[in-house]
C-alpha cells in the first residue's frame, strides 16, 4: 500500500498508541479507507474482529463481560497488560483473577511483588492454588526487573504480574519495563501490570507502548445487598487492544469478600478438593529413559 | 516362617549412658530425659527406665516431662549418632540373611527393634540357639547393653517371647497357628497391643489370660471392639498376617581426598570436585540411577568443618551439573578462612530415573522440575529470600502475621539448607 512519509508516521504513531486494530486500511471500494476507532461512523464488531488473527491459548479474565469486549475472549499467549486505576479500583483483584485463571488452566504464575502488600489469604480467596505461585520480592525494582526477566527467560511459567508502587522514579524503569515486555513477547509469557494513576510519566508512556491491552479501571457506585456494602461497580475502559477494537467500555462488579465467602474459600482450599488433589498426584507414570 | 526377635529398649539412652560421664552407667535409678532442655520445644525422645516409671515416656513433651521428674537430668538428643549406631548393627544383622527389618530412625517407636527372617539358615549358621549366640556376640561389640531375645512362628509371638525370656532366649515350638495360641494362652492379656481403653474394657469383662480372649467368637469380639479388637483377636489365635518388611540399606555413595598441602583458594578445589562427582555419577549411572541430595564437606585447618548441602529437584547423575551446582554454591557462602585440609561429596537419596510419576490432576506437576530447578539458579544469583512461596497458617489467627507466610521458594521443594556442623 502506497502511503505518504507524513501519512505514514502519523499511523505508527497511532498504532503505537492505540495499537495495531485501531487504524485500518479498506481493500474494496465498499469499505472505508479508514475504520476503527478513528472511523466516523463505528463499524459492526464482528466483521472488524473476525479480521484478527486469533490466538490459540487464551486466558480469560474472570469477567465474562469483559472478556466478551476483549475481542479474543481473554489474554492470549505472549501478551502484555497494563491495569490502571486509582486505589481500591479493583485491578489487583482483576489481576488475582486472571492469576487463578491462568492456574485452572494448568500454569504457573509469578507475582512480582515491588509493593509488597501480597496478601496470600487474599489470593486464596480469589481462586489461587498457593503451591503454583511464586512470590518474588526482589530488593529494589532494578533487581525486581532483572529477577523477573531471568524468570520469563526460562519459560516455566505461564503469567507474570507486576506490581508497581505509586512513587517510582522514572531513573530507568521505562527502558527495563520495555525491555521486560519484549522479553515476555518473546518468550510467550503473559504479563500484567498493576499501575497506578499516579505513576511517573517516562514509565507510564513506556507502559502505553509496549503492553498490547490496557484497561482503565475506574470505580462507579457501592454495589449493595440491603443495607450493606458487598462490593463496588468498576468502569473498564479499553484504552488500547491490539487484538480488538479499543475504546469499548463495560462495567463489571467487584465483590468484596465477606467473612463467609472468604471462610468458604479458604475452607475449600484447605480441606477436600486441594488435598484429594495432593494424594492423587503419584498416578500417572512418565517413562523418560 | 521363624522369626528371631532383637529388642534393645531404651537404646538412645544406653547409647548416651555408654558414652557419658561414669556416674551416669550402671545407675538404674538414674533419672534421665532425652530429648532437649525443659524450657525448649520439642518432645522426649528417650528417657531412663527410672524416668519411664514415673511417667516419661516417648513422644511427650519436654516441659510435661520436666514436671513429672523435676530431678532428672536433661540431655539433648544426637539423632545422628543413634541412628549410625544402631546401621552399623543392623548391617552386622545383614550379614546373617538379608530377610531383616528394622527402624532406624530414632524419632519412631520401633527404634532398637531388629527382626530377621531364619527360615532354613541352620544349614548356614547352625541351630537357632547357635544362630543366636552368633548373632549376640556380634552385637554386643556394636549396641550397649543386652538385647531381649525371641524366636517364634509369628512376629507377636517372637516379641513376646522376648519379653518372656527377660534377656534370655526364649523360642515358641515350630508349628502352626494352634502352637502359637498354645503358648499364648497362659499368658496374661496385657501383652496384647490393645489401646488404654479397650485393655479397660478387656479387664472390666474379666478376661486375665490370652487364651481366654482367643476363646470368644470372633464375631462377637469385632461386635464389641470394632475391627481392632478383630485384630487382637488374631494374634491372640497365632494368626499374625503382618509380613517380615526387609529394610532398604540406605546408599550413600561417599568420595573424599586429603588435600597436602592445605588449599587456600577455592579454584583448585573444583577440580578435584569434578573428579568426585564423575566417580560417584558414573556408580550411580551404572545402577540407571541418581542423587536426590547432595553434600560437600570440606574440613579446615582451625575451627568445625564446613557443610553444605544441595536438594536436587529430581534424580541427576550428571557430574557436570553436581560440580557446577556445589561450587555455585560454595562461591556465594561465606566460607571459614582456613585452609582447607580435606573434601568429601556425598550422593544421598538414590533413586531410579528410568520412571517418574507425574501427577494425574495437576498439569503444573510436569513443569514442576524443571521449575525447580531454575529456581536454584535464580536463587544463586539473586539470593534465596527473593523467590518465595506462600502458604497458610491460620487464617483465623488475631494477628495477620500468623495468618499465613512467605518462605523462600526452595526450601520444601529444591534448594538446600547450609548447615556448619
Amino acid at each position: 500500500m502506497p502511503t505518504e512519509p507524513a501519512l505514514g508516521t502519523a499511523l505508527a504513531r497511532l498504532e503505537s498508541r492505540w495499537g495495531s486494530a485501531a487504524v485500518r486500511v479498506g481493500v474494496g471500494a465498499d469499505q472505508p479507507l479508514v475504520d476503527g476507532a478513528l472511523a466516523l461512523a463505528p463499524q459492526p464488531a464482528g466483521p472488524a474482529e473476525a479480521l484478527v488473527a486469533l490466538p490459540d491459548e487464551v486466558i480469560p479474565t474472570g469477567f465474562a463481560r469483559l472478556d466478551a469486549l476483549l475481542g479474543t475472549g481473554g489474554l492470549p499467549r505472549g501478551v502484555s497488560a497494563s491495569f490502571r486505576g486509582a486505589r481500591s479500583s479493583g485491578k489487583t483483584t482483576l489481576a488475582l483473577h486472571c492469576l487463578a485463571q491462568a492456574q485452572a488452566r494448568g500454569g504457573i504464575v509469578a507475582f512480582l511483588d515491588l509493593c509488597r502488600i501480597f496478601d496470600p489469604i487474599e489470593a486464596v480467596a480469589r481462586g489461587i492454588d498457593l503451591r503454583w505461585l511464586l512470590v518474588l520480592r526482589p530488593a529494589d525494582a532494578e533487581e525486581g526487573w532483572a529477577l523477573a526477566a531471568a524468570l520469563v527467560a526460562g519459560r516455566q511459567i505461564d503469567l507474570l504480574v507486576i506490581d508497581l508502587p505509586e512513587r517510582l522514579n522514572a531513573r530507568g524503569h521505562d527502558a527495563s519495563l520495555r525491555r521486560l515486555a519484549a522479553h515476555a513477547r518473546r518468550s510467550s509469557v503473559r504479563m500484567i501490570v498493576i499501575e497506578p494513576t499516579n505513576l511517573a510519566a517516562p514509565i507510564h508512556g513506556a507502559l502505553a507502548e509496549s503492553v498490547a491491552l490496557r484497561l482503565e479501571l475506574e470505580p462507579r457506585g457501592w454495589l449493595r445487598a440491603g443495607r450493606d456494602i458487598v462490593g463496588r461497580y468498576v468502569q473498564v475502559n479499553v484504552a488500547k487492544n491490539r487484538f480488538g477494537l479499543p475504546g469499548r467500555e463495560t462495567e463489571i462488579e467487584i465483590r468484596y469478600l465477606v467473612d463467609g465467602e472468604h471462610a468458604a474459600a479458604l475452607n475449600r482450599f484447605a480441606t477436600a478438593d486441594y488435598q484429594e488433589t495432593a494424594e492423587l498426584q503419584p498416578l500417572r507414570l512418565l517413562h523418560t529413559a | 516362617m521363624r522369626l528371631l526377635y532383637l529388642d534393645w529398649p531404651h537404646l538412645c539412652y544406653r547409647i548416651e549412658a555408654a558414652r557419658a560421664m561414669l556416674p551416669l552407667r550402671g545407675q538404674p535409678s538414674e533419672l534421665v530425659v532425652i530429648g532437649g532442655q525443659p524450657w525448649e520445644e520439642g518432645e522426649v525422645v528417650d528417657c531412663s527406665p527410672a524416668a519411664r516409671r514415673l511417667g516419661v515416656e516417648r513422644g511427650l513433651p519436654l516441659g510435661t516431662a520436666h514436671r513429672l521428674v523435676p530431678e532428672a537430668r536433661f540431655l539433648a538428643a544426637d539423632l545422628p549418632t543413634y541412628r549410625r549406631a544402631l546401621e552399623v548393627a543392623l548391617d552386622a544383622l545383614a550379614a546373617f540373611t538379608p530377610s531383616l527389618e528394622a527402624e532406624p530412625d530414632p524419632g519412631e517407636r520401633a527404634f532398637g527393634q531388629a527382626l530377621l527372617g531364619i527360615e532354613g539358615l541352620h544349614r548356614l549358621w547352625g541351630d537357632e540357639e547357635t544362630l543366636t549366640g552368633r548373632v549376640v556376640d556380634i552385637v554386643a561389640k556394636l549396641l550397649p547393653g543386652k538385647p531381649r531375645i525371641g524366636i517364634a512362628n509369628t512376629r507377636f509371638g517372637a516379641q513376646v517371647a522376648a519379653v518372656i525370656g527377660q534377656g534370655n532366649l526364649e523360642r515358641v515350638p515350630v508349628g502352626d497357628a494352634a502352637v502359637e495360641a498354645a503358648y499364648l494362652a497362659p499368658l496374661s492379656i496385657k501383652l496384647l497391643p490393645a489401646h488404654d481403653e479397650a485393655g479397660d474394657r478387656l479387664r472390666v469383662f474379666g478376661l486375665t489370660r490370652i487364651g481366654q480372649f482367643g476363646a470368644l467368637s470372633r464375631s462377637a469380639v469385632i461386635a464389641r471392639f470394632g475391627a481392632s479388637g478383630g485384630e487382637l483377636h488374631d494374634l491372640a489365635c497365632g494368626l499374625d498376617g503382618r509380613q517380615l518388611q526387609p529394610r532398604k540399606p540406605i546408599a550413600q555413595l561417599r568420595a573424599e581426598a586429603e588435600l597436602e598441602p592445605p588449599l587456600e583458594t577455592l579454584e583448585p578445589l573444583r577440580f578435584l570436585l569434578r573428579n568426585m562427582c564423575q566417580a560417584l555419577c558414573e556408580q550411580l549411572n551404572a545402577r540407571g540411577a541418581g542423587a536426590t541430595r547432595a553434600m560437600l564437606q570440606l574440613d579446615v585447618e582451625r575451627g568445625e568443618p564446613f557443610i553444605l548441602e544441595q536438594a536436587l529437584p529430581e534424580p541427576a547423575a550428571a557430574p557436570e551439573l553436581l560440580e557446577r551446582l556445589l561450587f555455585a554454591r560454595l562461591g556465594n557462602t561465606r566460607m571459614p578462612a582456613a585452609p582447607v585440609t580435606r573434601i568429601a561429596v556425598e550422593l544421598r537419596g538414590e533413586q531410579v530415573v528410568a520412571g517418574q510419576q507425574l501427577g494425574l490432576f495437576a498439569p503444573q506437576l510436569a513443569r514442576a522440575a524443571r521449575l525447580d530447578w531454575q529456581l536454584i539458579g535464580l536463587a544463586l544469583r539473586f539470593g534465596q529470600d527473593r523467590l518465595l512461596r506462600a502458604r497458610l497458617l491460620d487464617p483465623e489467627a488475631a494477628l495477620v502475621e500468623q495468618r499465613s507466610e512467605l518462605f523462600p521458594a526452595g526450601a520444601d521443594s529444591g534448594l538446600a539448607t547450609q548447615s556448619v556442623a
